[in-house]
Parts: C-alpha cells; structure tokens; sequence
C-alpha cells in the first residue's frame, strides 16, 4: 500500500497530462485543467521548499544547541533568514527587505559568483594541456570564444570576434542540439519507466 | 579618493571582501559571510514563494469571496493537503506519507516530460536541422556556397555528435570513424561553452573590482 498506491498515483496523473496533451489546446476548459494542475504543482513545490527550510532551520537550532565555536555561524544564519523572511512577509516593499536585497544578498551572490573565476582559470591551466587532439580542438575552441568576447581580440586580429562567433553558431551550437536530443531521448525513456513503475527510486528506499 | 558614509556600501563591501578573503585561505570571516548568503537566500526565496506562488495560487483563490464567485476554487484544497502531507517528511515514522504529494508531481513531470520534451527539444530540434539549415542555400536564387558550406558542417556535426551517443553498434569502421568526428565537434562546444562561462565570470569579477573601486573608496568615478 505503501509503495503502490503512489506508484498508481503516478501512473494517473502522468496518463492525464498526455491524454490533455492531445486534446484540443484551443478548448477553455483543456486550457484551464492544465494551467490548474500546473498550479497544483506549484503550490506542492511551495510545500517542499519550506520541508527544506524547516530542514536547515532544525539542523542549524541543533548546531546551536551543541553550542561549540561554530556555533555562531549557526546563529548567524538563523538571524539573517529571519530578518529577511520576517521583513519580506510584511511587505515586500519595505525599506529593510529592500536593503537587506541590495546591499547584502545582491553582492554576496554576484561575489560568490565571481569568486568561480579564480577557479574556473586555475581548472582551465589544467584542462587546457593539448595532450591529445580532443584537448587541442577544447583549447583552441575556448582560447578563441574567450578572445572574441573582449576588445583584445579585435585587436590582435579584426576577424577573431567574427571566428569566435561563427564557433558559437555553427560546430557549438551544433554539438548542443545534438546533445539536446540525446538528453530528451534520455528523459523520454526515464518518463516512460517512471509512468510504468519500473523506476520507483523517487520513492525512497523504505517498504 | 574618498571614501563612502552609506552603511549599506560599507556592508556591501565588507562582504564582498569576505567573500574574496577565501582566495587566501578559509577563515572565520569568510565562514561568516557564507552563512549570511546561505540565511538570506533561503529567506528570499521563502518572500518571492509567498508572495508569488501562496498567495496568488492558494490563498487569494480560496478566500471566501473567490470561493463565491468561483465554487472550482474550493478544488485547491487537494494541493493545499497534499503540500501539507509533504511536511511529514520531517517526521521518521509518517514520512512515507510524503510519497503522495511526491508522486503526484513526479506523475505530472513524467507525463509533461513525454509530450512537451519531444516536442520542443526532440522535433523542433530536427525540424530546425532539416529546413532552416538548406544544404543548397540560395541567395536571390542563386547558389551560396559559403553558406550551404557551413549548414554541411552543421548536419554533418549533429549528425556525428548523435552517433558517439549510439551504443547499439560497436565504434568500429565508419562508425568508429564518425564517432570519432562527432567526438571532435563535442570538444569545440565544450571549448566554447567553457570560454563563454569563463568570460562570465570574468566579468561579474570585473563589476565587483569596480563596484569596490568607484562606489567604495571613491576612485574611478
């Protein structure tokens, strides 16, 4: 009961979706059970996100019970979740929701971001040894993407913004709808297994 | 140079400094600010699901005025339970009840996941291929070599790439020889795809460089 009556739900529901999938879209009431299920969806995945939050607030209160030299941090994020959630809730044009948005959350993401750079080019001296011909094909593709898309490029060489382009058009994008269309052909036959219950691992692994 | 009075630049900066102090090493201060962001993204995102996905999805439909003018309303209590029966997976002995909800959705995203998938990353994809890239491309009706050259270099690219994922049929002869090709073509992408991601970065480096310069200590404005 535990496992097949979600295992049915699944079936129902992922039937219904393609069912409506072939009705007339044009129709107001096909029209409005899909946006209505998409919403259900939605509300659900509300749910979830507060299950995860609810999760990071428990282990954080715990971490903070333990109280150890760590435990600060613990605090800390606890106290900027809830100034940022409390003055949201209120009103989400409020002046401290605002200033927490633009003078903390704001450069710390772009400043999270950024810091990848560092990585990204230490990762890069690695990657970037032509070893073989494949390696040779990524350093050249990349060397020349990355050059086209500062003002060095066109000065070393006028062209090297058009050749960086071209890349970008014709073998990149190329290779990404080829692996578009495996990945979609992945995620059919996933979609298959799950809708007929030969993938059951999102059911977790208790009885 | 002159430095800003606006606390708001001043925390701005501090964090960002923070942030930047893992380029040496981990420390307290780097730690600090690591909660901060994982606190307040976690706060943001509970704000923007409240008030764009709760409110206008749940609890504006159900209010009693909704519910008069529109009776289907009252339906939105199924996911307002099945949201609510998700919550049991905090709980170790009820959270197989979360099951329900978790297969609902994932019911739903199988079933969208056959139809919308294929159509727009399956066939719009290879309607794409087949007529908006011509083999013989014309310009005023006439031949256009340059163009019908690079559309060859396209199909012949998907098409070698989507063999190097073929597995029914041993790499060997022709196929091991396209594969291989299609493996060449993989590695340009993945080049630009990684140049793009650097150049990205690279540049939100360069707005926080200039951020910290001009509206921090007051230098380049």
């Amino acid at each position: 009961m535990k496992r097949s009556i979600p295992i049915f739900i699944t079936f129902v529901s992922a039937v219904i979706m393609i069912v409506f999938y072939f009705l007339n879209q044009d129709i107001e009431s096909v029209k409005k059970f899909q946006a209505g299920i998409l919403n259900w969806v939605s509300i659900i995945a509300a749910f979830a996100l507060l299950l995860g939050i609810f999760n990071l607030l428990f282990v954080n209160f715990y971490k903070l019970r333990r109280f150890n030299k760590d435990s600060i941090y613990s605090l800390v994020l606890i106290v900027s979740f809830l100034t940022i959630t409390i003055s949201g809730l209120v009103d989400d044009t409020s002046a401290t929701y605002s200033w927490m948005f633009e003078n903390m959350l704001r450069p710390l993401s772009s400043t999270m971001f950024s810091l990848l750079a560092f990585y990204v080019a230490s990762a890069a001296f690695r990657a970037f040894r032509a070893k073989t011909k494949e390696a040779t094909f990524l350093l050249v593709a990349a060397f020349i993407v990355m050059l086209g898309r500062v003002p060095v490029g066109a000065m070393i060489w006028g062209k090297i913004p058009l050749i960086s382009n071209w890349i970008m058009a014709y073998p990149a994008a190329s290779a990404q709808s080829a692996i578009m269309i495996g990945a979609a052909l992945g995620a059919v036959s996933v979609s298959l297994k799950i809708i007929l219950g030969i993938e059951k691992t999102y059911l977790g692994g208790e009885e | 140079m002159t430095i800003t009075n606006d606390p708001g630049i001043w925390v701005a900066a501090i964090l960002t400094l923070a942030i930047f102090s893992f380029l040496i090493k981990d420390n307290p201060l780097y730690k600090l600010a690591e909660h901060i962001f994982v606190g307040a993204s976690a706060g943001y995102y509970v704000v923007i699901t409240y008030h764009e996905v709760l409110v206008p999805k749940l609890v504006t439909p159900l209010s009693t005025g909704a519910v008069k003018d529109n009776p289907y309303n009252l339906l939105l209590i199924i996911p307002l339970i099945l949201g609510i029966i998700m919550l049991t997976k905090l709980s170790r002995k009820h959270s197989w009840m979360a099951r329900y909800p978790l297969s609902f959705t994932v019911g739903v995203g199988a079933g969208l996941g056959i139809t919308a998938v294929i159509k727009s990353d399956i066939i719009s994809q290879i309607y794409g291929i087949a007529f908006q890239k011509p083999l013989w491309f014309l310009v005023d009706g006439k031949f256009d070599f340059t163009i019908s050259f690079f559309n060859l270099i396209y199909v012949v690219s998907v098409l070698s790439s989507l063999l190097y994922f073929f597995f029914s049929a041993e790499h060997k002869g022709v196929i091991g020889k396209t594969a291989r090709l299609g493996i060449w073509f993989l590695m340009i992408s993945f080049g630009a795809s990684f140049g793009f991601t650097v150049m990205a970065r690279i540049s939100l480096l360069i707005a926080r460089v200039q951020f910290l310069l001009e509206k921090f200590l007051g230098i380049m404005s």
